[in-house]
């Protein structure tokens, strides 16, 4: 693609979706793309570079699996092995769990142990071996192997089991073993590293104005750091990670990250899950159709997303610094995917209003440790109402979110209708899963975690 | 009160940058009426974006004058006595010294006095670098000097009245800081946790290399984090400061209409305190403020490649601020503050050192020996008739530190025990100065700056 146009596309979706300041990185037939506008912070007013570093959030699980794959590789941890041999010490709050969970549950989402996130414990107290050992009071979301729902912690514990395998602070770990060997000069994987560079911050759009708000904390709580909440590099830097995936684990700069094998089953689906799943997981990788591999990423007031199609050599990775950035990835890869494959990530939903459906097979109030989603019925519509358990700062408030109806997609999945007046609203997805007695529904799958049926609430 | 900001102090900046080759710097000046601000440069060199008068920039050590500011604060609530020994509030306390630890008192935390050599340890790395951790290091640290018989520049006293403030209070420390200080004087720009940080246009430090005259950015962006009461983490923009500064010189009273604390402590806090006993001390100093002559108080600070200022003086009502990105940003500062100092107090903070003695006749064979602390060793040998010092640092903090001994560098005598180095600076040549003799007519220390350096092998005073 001629970068002059991708440049346009990238600043039309920007503008469009209100977001302060966009990174891409696109990568087709060899060659690298890349364009980024705005600002890095609504505040200061800095503007964006290819060097600026952004927030990945999540993505930053395909680092700790490539972490994990790397001590596989190596002999040193086997995925099939009960966590606890390595962690003599580990504990979530269901004691056959604790026996049971295996390291490559903890890493293909699968493990069912709550704990989605836990209160910031504050400064010097949020590490990363403190989050582990207050797992111990965590519920399960469903039996280990049983489901797959996005798993947190379980990404935390892994990170933890490198830490402890390796006896080295799981910090030094990315930057030793992943961004040196990449040559990744601007990634920061340390709050206080980040401050070298330039650095984005988050914003949170209003959905009725669209003006963008500065977010008032930088990152999630510290001790996630292996989920996703610290880690911050360029689009250009994190492509490079991606291509190192693409060519079977060999970096562009011809440094082997990790073994043809291992890079390979992390991009194939992996445990034999019978029950609900909430999306097809490989090690590290989310699974779409068509062969492509994905992962996104969150935090307060940012929103990023690295795509790939190994098969072909393509790859796309947009980062931006608000809420609503998913609606500028999708505007930007769109086009870039379907012009090469044919189709693109996330086609956007189909609604099927004339579906038929029994409303009380839904109705309820369904929960994980964060979140507690309620699904009510009237004049044979659905509506859906959210409330959060913990505060995340400015990104969740703890009042109950304010009704949104549902429109039928089929299949049990639904879409909130924004309603008029929020130009600037994202459209939230509901599907509902494992029907159990008089076929009522036991979970809510929403941004890929399930949420199980609570009726004594 | 309203900042205004003035194109000849933006000229006088700008140009003071250029000719320091200082990348960025900012500046807060009150005149006992108005502020005015100007900002120069740039916040980092690779980035290459503009220094700002909102810009974070490090403020280092400037931080113990607030942390004094919170422990006065729980004086004023009667939380905390001065006079209590520390172990009193902190009975789990455990140092080097079993004497030192049941005798240390809070003041001498404050006033520099308490003698616990652990000026920095090595970084122990994220996730253990924190302050209960750093505290709990201090386990082994011995003394420079007995508690309140000298007073030595003293970093651990600090940390550890910063832990006394978090358990007193019950809160952690950082938040201490953020309700306490920043929220009280309305500070806008200013964090103390490197996280947040990053919601703000910030500085980093940077490195000048005398000999391509080429800068670098600081591969580190603090000092081990573990150390943030003594003034590894807080940032924040000169105007910012010199609100805090403005609250001093209003003995409290902050220019928001807040009291920060009350008019007698903070009185107090630049009255002179300890050590007792005439034992040797290197600098004036009352409760985090550090006295310099002309009655200005003051505080410095440093970090990876960055160099702050605050200096007040009271009399003329009359306050100024001056952070700085670059190691050698002393001589920036002098610069640009003498000639507002002068103007407003008709005088100046700055030293003018001794000078090396036209024709000395002086016995120089008591002074060799090692002289040291926990973080640096000073070599001080008799060759040729001459005095030479080698100096080497014990473990390295970042890229600031040189772990090999420095070549041996002559000590030119300038009477009373002082000797100068031939280092250049603004402030002339590096002064050093031996002190406390024992009956032999040894020192038992060698000064520097405003640190103590213990003679390997002295006896007790």
């Amino acid at each position: 693609m001629n970068d002059n146009r991708l440049q346009r596309a990238v600043e039309e979706a920007r503008e469009r979706h209100r977001v302060p300041g966009v990174s891409v990185a696109f990568y087709a037939d060899g060659a690298v793309s890349l364009a980024c506008c705005g600002v890095t912070n609504v505040g200061s007013g800095v503007d964006m570079t290819a060097d600026t570093i952004m927030h990945i959030g999540s993505i930053t699980k395909l680092f700790n699996a490539t972490l994990l794959m790397q001590l596989v590789d190596e002999g040193k941890v086997s995925l099939e092995r009960p966590v606890v041999e390595y962690l003599p010490e580990f504990r979530v709050g269901d004691p056959e769990a604790t026996r049971t969970v295996t390291v490559e549950q903890l890493v293909n989402h699968t493990s069912g142990i709550g704990g989605n996130l836990l209160p910031d414990a504050g400064h010097d107290e949020e590490t990363i071996a403190r989050t582990v050992s207050r797992f111990a009071g965590v519920p399960q979301i469903h039996a280990p192997g049983a489901a797959r729902s996005y798993c947190n912690a379980g990404t935390v514990v892994a990170g933890f089991l490198c830490q402890r395998i390796e006896g080295k602070s799981w910090y030094d770990l990315v930057e030793d073993r992943i961004f040196r060997p990449l040559d990744m000069n601007h990634a920061a994987v340390l709050p206080e590293d980040a401050l070298l560079h330039r650095a984005s911050v988050g914003h949170f759009v209003d959905p009725v104005s669209g003006v963008p708000r500065r977010t008032t904390h930088a990152f999630l709580p510290l001790g996630f750091a292996p989920a996703g909440s610290t880690a911050m590099m360029s689009a250009q830097d994190l492509l490079t990670f991606v291509r190192a995936h693409m060519a079977n684990g060999t970096g562009p700069n011809g440094t082997r990250l990790l073994s043809a094998d291992s890079a390979a089953r992390m991009r194939r689906t992996s445990g034999d899950v019978d029950g609900p799943v909430c999306f097809d997981g490989g090690i590290g990788w989310l699974l779409l159709g068509g062969d492509l591999v994905h992962h996104g990423g969150g935090g307060p007031g940012v929103l990023s997303w690295a795509v790939a199609h190994p098969e072909s050599g393509t790859a796309a990775v947009v980062l931006t610094n608000a809420d609503k950035g998913f609606a500028v990835a999708k505007d930007v890869m769109r086009p870039f995917f379907e012009s090469r494959l044919g189709y693109a990530p996330f086609p956007p939903p189909k609604p099927a209003p004339e579906t038929q459906f029994d409303p009380s097979l839904y109705v309820g109030d369904y929960e994980n440790c964060s979140v507690i989603h309620t699904i009510e019925a009237r004049d044979e519509r659905l509506f859906w109402s959210a409330q959060a358990k913990a505060q995340f700062y400015d990104s969740s408030p703890l009042e109950k979110s304010a009704e949104k109806p549902l429109i039928p997609l089929g299949n049990d999945y639904f879409l909130t209708e924004t309603p008029a007046g929020e130009p600037y609203a994202t459209a939230v997805s509901i599907g509902f899963a494992a029907p159990g007695e008089r076929g009522r529904m036991e979970y809510v799958i929403q941004n890929f975690r399930l949420h199980r049926r609570n009726d004594a609430r | 009160m309203i900042a205004t900001k003035t194109r000849d102090l933006e000229i006088a900046l700008d140009a003071a940058c250029e000719r320091h080759k200082v990348p960025g710097a900012s500046v807060a000046f009150y005149d006992g009426g108005n502020v005015t601000l100007a900002a120069s440069g740039v916040t980092n060199v690779v980035t290459g974006v503009k220094a700002t008068s909102e810009t974070l920039m490090h403020v280092g050590s400037i931080t113990k004058v607030m942390n004094a500011t919170l422990a006065m604060q729980l004086v004023d609530e009667g939380a905390l006595e001065l006079e209590r020994p520390v172990v009193h509030y902190l009975p789990d306390l455990q140092l080097g010294d079993a004497e030192a630890t049941r005798t240390i008192t809070v003041e001498q935390l404050l006033n520099h006095t308490s003698g616990i050599d652990a000026n920095l340890l090595p970084d122990s790395g994220h996730d253990r670098e924190t302050l209960a951790n750093t505290i709990a290091r201090f386990a082994t640290a011995p003394q420079l000097h007995r508690p309140g018989h000298a007073r030595s520049y003293c970093n651990a006293g600090t940390v550890l009245a910063g832990h006394l403030c978090r358990r007193v209070a019950g809160h952690n420390w950082y938040d201490l800081m953020k309700t306490r200080i920043f929220a009280r004087l309305g500070l806008e720009h200013a964090a103390v946790l490197p996280e947040d940080a990053l919601l703000y246009r910030t500085s980093v430090g940077h490195f000048l290399d005398p000999s391509s005259g080429r800068l670098s950015r600081s591969s580190h962006v603090f000092l081990p984090l573990g150390y943030a009461p003594a003034g590894s983490t807080n940032m924040m923009s000169a105007s910012d400061l010199l609100t805090f500064a403005l609250a001093h010189l209003d003995d409290g009273l902050a220019p928001n209409g807040s009291r920060l604390l009350s008019q007698k402590s903070a009185a107090l806090m630049r009255l002179r305190s300890g050590p007792v006993h005439g034992g040797p001390e290197t600098f004036d100093c009352g409760l985090g403020w550090v006295r310099v002559r002309n009655d200005f108080v003051q505080h410095g600070g440093g970090g990876p490649g960055i160099v702050s200022l605050v200096v007040i003086h009271p009399h003329s009502k009359t306050a100024a601020v001056v952070l700085t990105n670059a190691e050698h940003g002393l001589d920036l500062i002098v610069d640009v503050m003498r000639p507002f100092l002068t103007a407003q107090a008709g005088a100046d903070p700055f030293t003018t050192q001794p000078q090396p003695l036209e024709d000395p006749k002086i016995d120089l064979t008591p002074y060799p020996g090692t002289y040291e602390n926990n973080t640096v060793e000073l070599d001080v040998a008799l060759r040729d008739d001459a005095l030479t010092l080698s100096a080497r640092v014990k473990h390295q903090v970042y890229d600031s530190s040189l772990m090999d001994w420095t070549p041996p560098r002559k000590l030119l005598p300038a009477g009373d025990g002082w000797f100068v180095g031939d280092a250049p600076s603004a402030l002339g040549a590096l002064p050093y100065r031996f002190m406390d003799p024992d009956a032999a007519g040894r020192p038992r220390y060698l000064a520097q700056s405003l640190w103590l350096f213990g003679r390997r092998g002295r006896d007790e005073s």
